[in-house]
């Protein structure tokens, strides 16, 4: 049976990947900072429902000097590996706070970096698997509400890019994912429009199925593709004056 | 959001608090500081049981736990449908020992409203298979109840229409099957009292319930036709064109949408009802039935109460001692027929010695009638009069259907009734019950 580490078990769209994954006969590592009653719970619920094989891990983005010692020991070496983990935080406070500023960086790429370099040698040593990375539309271009997730968003998208190109002649795959707006706790009870609004089973569903095509970049719901061909193309004189 | 049970009324405005997780359900509970609220599972009871204000629902407590295949017992959380656990447990030969009318209701459900199905003269009511359970209880504490540890909450919780806690999750014995279809076999009666006779010499069949033409009258009064079943086992099987013996239920293919006008539904019931009666009395017939529907005949078609219209239906169950069943189940019938109301759906079955539980736990031994009304004001007037037939005859109704049950007559059917924690948890229908 393929194994699926999956990086970021405790958000939404971790857990409905978890789902999605287990149902197509995948064995998983779920890895999220605390293994608590919850953790455990959503274990024991995959197992049961699934017959497959569940490990818990504690994994922190953030403390970038484990990673490596965390992934020698894996139970199993992964076929494919799925970063879940982001942070949207609180963009007004990290304008001027700095913890605030460089969580969000970490979380969403500086942290994501050292675990999937590490993945990556693996992997190009293996001569097999797939990344899988959750990006985001933020990373198109940065915008006044929120540019430090933007940024940091962006930053990870050109990585997975990069990478994509490195890892193609050793035979491993690097998918990348850009959701625009998933009704998930981290956007809690912002208002959002309906059909610009997926839920984190259209996502799981989503990149299964780009797993399964062996795709490159993938938006989920296509309008965001259109949406973001255009967003990139405003001119910047025009973009400044604008507020999105 | 506008918040309402299967039968549609009453509606109200109310905050539905959905928690994924014990700790979130505990801090719910205190974000509420002493507010009145009611757990909710799937919304599948009648009226206004699973109701108020404040609603913490537990949906998304919908975790397996633990499955002991060998001993046949699972721990799981109170928010697990009964059809996710039965998609999961058929494929290991293992069943739930009791299963009421819908797949669409969740353990927590299960549990509060203590429900029955066809075998409750065989097997009693859901409650005989909980071993243990753990409540959220209003002081914030997580109790395990079970029949040796908090005794008096175990046995207040089941059948306690959610209002002595949350239960979080719970441990059940299961039973076995060979396979996942059922033999059934169908007898038609000529009046109820054939119908009764017939379901006391079929008393030993594990499963029993009976369809009642509720459009007869006079000497046909009660007519209908009584059904049988017991699982099939392998061997019953080898002359069915089945290829898996433990196949699940398929998932529902038709929908009613919203918009069906009320009037819909009358004209098709008064020509089935008939036709039914005279294709079954032909002959006896027996078949082989898959448990969907031999179970579940109404989850075939998802959102089935959009076909009374808007205001959707009011149901009327109630249950009898044995010895005034026949005369109170007459008397009733005959004062439907007075009424000139139309009885869309009328179903009898018999139910056996029960333990005890909650005091507003409805179960007791002898015969309990079903009967669906388009909702109407009239069908409320007829209600309050068929509450005094009831209690003429020792009966009670089930709550748990219930949208209207005046505060006097509730007293009648449940005199020992209280509520544990009367300034937290209370629904709707307790406020009406208790004249809070």
């Amino acid at each position: 049976m393929p194994t699926l580490l999956l990086l970021g078990s405790n958000s939404d769209i971790g857990k409905a990947c978890a789902y999605r994954f287990a149902a197509e006969g995948f064995d998983l590592l779920l890895a999220t900072r605390t293994i608590d009653e919850e953790q455990q719970h959503l274990a024991a619920d995959l197992r049961i429902r699934f017959n497959i094989q569940v490990n818990t891990l504690p994994f922190d983005a953030e403390n970038q000097a484990d990673h490596s010692a965390f992934y020698e020991q894996l139970p199993q070496k992964p076929d494919v590996v799925l970063t879940a983990i982001g942070y949207l935080g609180d963009p007004e406070k990290a304008r001027t706070n700095q913890a605030e500023a460089t969580q969000i960086i970490n979380a969403n790429y500086a942290g994501l970096v050292p675990i999937l370099d590490i993945v990556a040698a693996d992997m190009t040593q293996r001569k097999t698997g797939t990344i899988i990375g959750i990006s985001s539309v933020a990373g198109e271009r940065g915008r006044a509400s929120n540019y430090h997730y933007g940024a940091a968003k962006a930053g990870f998208t050109a990585y997975l890019s990069g990478l994509r190109q490195h890892l193609r002649p050793q035979g491993v795959k690097v998918i990348t994912i850009i959701p625009g707006f998933v009704r998930t706790k981290m956007i809690g009870d912002l208002p959002t429009p309906g059909f610009l609004t997926a839920t984190p089973q259209i996502v799981a569903n989503t990149i299964y199925k780009a797993y399964k095509q062996q795709k490159s970049v993938v938006y989920t719901l296509s309008t965001w593709r259109l949406i973001m061909l255009i967003i990139r193309h405003i001119p910047e004189f025009i973009f400044q004056r604008l507020s999105l | 959001m506008k918040l309402y049970n299967w039968g549609k009324s009453p509606s109200i405005d109310a905050r539905l608090h959905l928690a994924d997780s014990y700790s979130a359900t505990n801090s719910t509970l205190n974000q509420l500081s002493g507010q009145p609220v009611i757990p909710r599972g799937n919304g599948r009871c009648y009226g206004d049981s699973a109701l108020q204000k404040n609603v913490c629902s537990t949906l998304k407590l919908n975790k397996l736990l633990q499955l002991d295949e060998v001993a046949g017992v699972v721990r799981l959380q109170a928010g697990v449908l009964l059809e996710d656990l039965l998609s999961v447990l058929v494929p290991k030969g293992l069943f739930l020992p009791v299963i009421p009318g819908t797949r669409l209701i969740t353990i927590g459900g299960a549990i509060a409203a203590n429900v029955h199905g066809k075998n409750h003269h065989h097997a009693g009511a859901f409650g005989n298979y909980v071993q243990s359970f753990s409540l959220l209880t209003a002081d914030g504490q997580v109790l395990l109840c079970s029949r040796t540890e908090n005794k008096t909450l175990f046995k207040n919780t089941i059948g306690g229409m959610g209002t002595t806690g949350i239960v979080l999750e719970a441990t059940l014995q299961l039973s076995r099957i060979e396979t996942s279809y059922y033999q059934q076999q169908s007898y038609p009666a000529t009046s109820l009292s054939h119908l009764f006779e017939l379901f006391e010499q079929q008393h030993t069949q594990p499963y029993l319930v009976a369809w009642i033409d509720g459009l007869a009258s006079g000497n046909k009064l009660g007519r209908g036709v009584l059904h049988t079943g017991k699982s099939c086992t392998r061997e019953d099987l080898e002359s069915q064109a089945t290829p898996n013996p433990l196949q699940i239920h398929p998932p529902a293919k038709l929908s009613i949408p919203g918009i069906v006008p009320s009037w819909f539904l009358q004209p098709i019931v008064l020509r089935l009802n008939n036709g039914y009666y005279r294709w079954s009395n032909r002959k006896s017939i027996q078949h082989v039935k898959h448990y969907a529907s031999f179970f579940f005949p109404l989850d075939a078609i998802k959102h089935w109460n959009n076909l009374y219209g808007k205001k959707g239906l009011l149901q009327y169950q109630f249950v009898l001692p044995l010895s005034s069943s026949l005369a109170g189940i007459t008397a009733v019938l005959e004062a439907v027929k007075a009424s000139r109301l139309c009885p869309y759906l009328v179903v009898l079955k018999r139910m056996g010695e029960h333990a005890p539980y909650a005091a507003t736990d409805f179960p007791m031994s002898g015969y309990s009638l079903a009967i669906d009304f388009k909702y109407s004001p009239k069908v409320l007037d007829l209600f309050h009069l068929l509450d005094e037939i009831v209690i003429q005859h020792s009966g009670r109704i089930y709550l748990t259907k219930d949208a209207r049950l005046p505060a006097a007559a509730f007293r009648k059917m449940y005199p020992a009734a209280v509520l544990h924690s009367p300034q937290i948890f209370r629904s709707l229908q307790s406020e009406r019950l208790f004249d809070l």
